[in-house]
């Protein structure tokens, strides 16, 4: 299995390559005023409007360092969300340095054994080279009252409609 | 014997009157004989002229004559020819003819020869016998030429008169053999020229050399020589020449000769037109005579034809007791062996040099005689003169006589008297107001009568002077006394201001010496102060050579500054690129993941571009680093040449100042200088001046002295004088002025 990783403070984090649309350099968000404080703003994702998530902020309530590994990770929205049509909807996610991909093998991940309320997006754990390397659930990231707000009920009734 | 003014008078009047007779008298006598030998010259010069022209013509006139001999004798030849060929033919028969031979060589006299024919004449002894060829005779008429014909006897050549015109030449003479070799053997050269067919022409010793003859060969039918023909012209052409030259006369008694110089003729005369020619026959036959002769022919033949010579000799005839000069001019003639001369007796020129001297001689007399009526009337003339002039002056030597002995009294009365008795003392008294109409005795008489009245007067007036002088003297002896003590007074003031003057003099000297001293010292300042600031020159030129030097470093360090910067941005756009790899390969890596299986391959190839991507942003991390750590260095750097470069400039600045402040001191210095030597030079001229004070003071004490010792001469000149003026009035009473 193939994971991008990436970090939050001073350590690393993965996420499933499968699950990634793309990875882009950081672009010119649009602020959303009184938006929490993790939502980056939102930009122009080849002419989608897409909503960007600082997991740095998300996570440690301090905001990523302004570098050039810190990138944006694109998720299409119909893998979080079965419900969504592929390619209609992207979730982008800025995280620091965002430059390796590492293979993996699926046993190599246990359980962390500890379950956290307010960050119920951390998943398994595995050892690579003597450091920890923690999975991120794309679909647990997304409190619904977050996706309320980056995707507002119209779509969701429409959805639902 | 007292030599009187009266006599010298008459002495200088006869002598002007006799010396210039004396001197033309002596002039006369030169003249004379300069000129009797100029004419001498000049009459030697015209006979020998005129000699030398005579002999000249006589060799033209010869000359001519054998030119016109030489063209008959060839024309009488050529128509002797020509008759000949209209004749007949020329042939030679078998038969002989006897012929007696008039001039044999051996006993026999006979002689048989073939018979020659011209025509139809046969040429043989018995017919032409005193009468020749009538062709012959016509010939002889036509040119006025003796024609002859030889008919050749044997094969040397030897020819024999076989017909002839001639009448008393036993040559040519019908039966005389004309031989081809001479007496001597050798071959005539008239035979050889007519056997090589030739015509010759020659001349011969006939007719006193004149005679010309033309041979020519004549020829038979088949062009054989066997005989020859010969011409010559009868004798009127010579005795023209004869009688030509004959009348040829020079003056008196001069005349022309011919002598021979060939053959028979040699050293004879051949024409001689003397007054008496016997005579001169006779003469010529002296032994002395013909060497005379002799030696005339050989120089004539020596100097060549036509080349005048004169000789001057002495020639003798037999009426003549003595010999007389002649002078005679020759020449060589060569055709006929000649030598022309004509010659004058030199007496018969003689009468005109008597007449020129006898003329002399009348002018000397008459000279002489004009002397003596002159020398006459001179006398009598002077007698009377000098009388007029000497009487007067005999007075006037009296009354001077009277004065010199001091009787100017008795002199005066003398005057009177004179004027009474003298007439021309009278005269210049009565003229006294006219001075221009008086003579100098008159003038003399009235000068000494002047003379005595101004002397006396003078005299008197002297020895009332005399007493006036003495008086004066005594009184300027007196004050020359008081003079002379002020004098010595003055000297004595003098001298003590010399003295103070001489002391200021000293000091002035010494003070101009220190100021010397001071006046090195400053200029050798003044020369130390100029190397100082040359040094500090030296500095600062150095320093602003460091300032550039500094500022060009700082240029080159903010140059690399500059190039860290474009490094810095080259490096920004590889770590854009690695960062876009990076993303590439991650972006790749997913891909091929969600492709799967098919993916796998890719995944490796994104895989190794991401490892690419991260060494080059390594490295680019580096570079900057690296650059960081040089821009830090340069900057650095930068600051501390700034601050070096200030700090030179400050020095620089300062080595400036103190240029300027030593420029200050030399400048100071140098106004310092020349003050110091006005200083100077006002002192030595104070020095200077205070010598000359000294000097002149020194000076003016000597001259006191010297006015004190004036003083005291003129004291004793003062004496003197009076001495003097004692002296002379005793001497001026011995003239007595009254009685």
């Amino acid at each position: 299995m193939l994971v991008l990783t990436f970090r939050i403070a001073e350590y690393s984090y993965a996420l499933k390559a499968m699950l990634v649309a793309e990875v882009v350099p950081p672009a010119i968000y649009k602020e959303l005023p009184r938006s929490p404080e993790y939502v980056k703003g939102i930009f122009n994702y080849r002419g989608t409007i897409t909503p960007v998530v600082d997991l740095s902020m998300l996570a440690t309530d301090e905001p990523c360092k302004p570098m050039m590994s810190t990138r944006v990770i694109i998720l299409d929205l119909a893998d979080l969300d079965s419900s969504e049509e592929r390619g209609e909807k992207f979730l982008g996610l800025l995280a620091e340095n965002i430059t390796e991909t590492i293979n993996i093998i699926d046993s190599d991940f246990e359980s962390s054994g500890l379950e956290i309320p307010d960050a119920p997006w951390l998943g398994k754990v595995a050892r690579v080279e003597g450091n920890m390397l923690q999975l991120i659930e794309p679909g647990k990231l997304l409190s619904d009252e977050l996706r309320i707000v980056l995707f507002p009920k119209e779509d969701a009734a429409q959805v639902d409609g | 014997m007292r030599f009187s003014l009266r006599r010298k008078i008459m002495t200088i009047a006869c002598g002007a009157a006799i010396v210039p007779i004396v001197v033309m008298l002596v002039l006369t006598s030169v003249l004379e004989t300069r000129l009797a030998d100029s004419v001498a010259t000049e009459i030697r010069a015209l006979i020998k002229s005129h000699i030398s022209q005579v002999t000249s013509d006589l060799y033209e006139e010869c000359q001519a004559t054998n030119e016109l001999l030489t063209l008959e004798t060839e024309r009488a030849l050529m128509a002797l020819d020509t008759l000949l060929e209209d004749g007949g033919e020329v042939r030679v028969l078998e038969k002989e003819s006897k012929w007696t031979v008039l001039n044999p060589r051996s006993a026999k006299t006979a002689l048989n020869l073939p018979v020659l024919m011209i025509g139809n004449y046969s040429l043989t002894a018995a017919k032409r016998k005193n009468k020749p060829l009538p062709i012959l005779t016509e010939a002889s008429t036509i040119a006025g030429a003796y024609c002859t014909i030889y008919q050749r006897v044997n094969i040397e050549g030897d020819m024999i008169v076989v017909d002839s015109t001639t009448v008393e030449n036993k040559k040519m003479t019908p039966g005389a053999i004309f031989y081809s070799l001479d007496s001597k053997g050798q071959r005539n050269s008239v035979i050889d020229g007519v056997l090589s067919g030739g015509t010759v022409y020659k001349h011969e010793d006939g007719d006193d050399g004149i005679r010309y003859v033309g041979f020519q060969p004549l020829r038979d039918s088949g062009g054989l020589i066997v005989g020859m023909l010969a011409v010559y012209m009868q004798d009127d052409i010579s005795e023209n020449l004869h009688d030509s030259i004959l009348k040829t006369s020079i003056n008196k008694s001069g005349f022309v000769w011919v002598i021979g110089t060939t053959g028979e003729n040699r050293g004879k005369y051949i024409m001689s037109r003397s007054n008496n020619l016997k005579a001169e026959k006779a003469s010529q036959m002296s032994e002395e005579n013909k060497n005379f002769i002799f030696q005339i022919i050989v120089k004539a033949i020596r100097v060549g034809e036509g080349k005048l010579i004169s000789k001057e000799y002495e020639w003798k005839l037999d009426p003549d007791k003595a010999g007389r000069m002649k002078l005679s001019v020759y020449t060589y003639f060569e055709p006929w062996g000649w030598v022309i001369g004509s010659g004058v007796y030199l007496d018969e020129y003689d009468g005109i040099k008597e007449r020129l001297t006898g003329t002399m001689g009348e002018l000397g007399k008459w000279l002489g005689l004009t002397g003596i009526v002159l020398f006459i009337v001179t006398l009598i003339v002077s007698f009377y003169v000098s009388g007029l002039i000497a009487n007067p002056i005999s007075h006037m030597v009296g009354i001077a006589k009277m004065i010199a002995s001091g009787n100017i009294f008795d002199a005066k009365n003398s005057i009177k008297m004179v004027e009474k008795v003298c007439p021309n003392a009278r005269k210049a008294v009565r003229n006294a107001h006219r001075l221009e109409n008086l003579d100098e005795t008159g003038l003399l008489f009235l000068s000494v009568r002047d003379m005595v009245d101004s002397l006396s007067s003078l005299v008197g007036q002297v020895q009332r002077s005399g007493i006036q002088v003495t008086t004066s003297s005594t009184e300027i002896a007196a004050s020359a006394h008081q003079l002379g003590a002020t004098v010595g007074q003055q000297a004595a003031a003098t001298n003590q201001i010399s003295a103070t003057s001489s002391e200021i003099s000293a000091n002035s000297g010494e003070l101009a010496v220190t100021m010397g001293v001071v006046n090195d010292s400053a200029s050798s300042m003044a020369v130390l102060a100029q190397e100082g600031q040359d040094g500090l020159k030296t500095m600062i030129r150095i320093m602003e050579e460091l300032s550039d030097s500094t500022s060009s470093i700082t240029d080159k360090l903010a140059s690399i500054n500059d190039k860290a910067n474009s490094i810095e941005g080259i490096v920004g756009t590889i770590t854009k690129v690695a960062d876009r790899t990076n993303l590439l390969s991650l972006n790749a890596a997913i891909e091929a993941e969600k492709a799967g299986k098919f993916g796998q391959g890719f995944s490796v190839v994104a895989g190794e571009i991401r490892r690419l991507a991260d060494q080059t942003s390594v490295a680019a991390l580096e570079i900057e680093n690296m650059i960081g750590n040089m821009r830090v260095a340069v900057d650095s750097g930068v600051v501390e040449m700034d601050s070096f470069a200030s700090d030179v400039r400050h020095g620089a600045d300062k080595a400036s100042k103190l240029g300027k402040k030593l420029d200050g001191i030399m400048g100071g210095v140098r106004d310092l200088n020349p003050r110091i030597e006005q200083v100077n030079d006002g002192m030595s001229a104070q020095a200077q001046g205070a010598e000359q004070i000294s000097d002149a003071m020194v000076q003016l004490s000597d001259t006191a002295t010297h006015t004190s010792e004036a003083l005291g001469e003129f004291n004793r000149a003062a004496t003197q004088l009076n001495e003097a003026v004692q002296g002379l009035r005793s001497e001026v009473t011995r003239f007595k002025v009254s009685e």
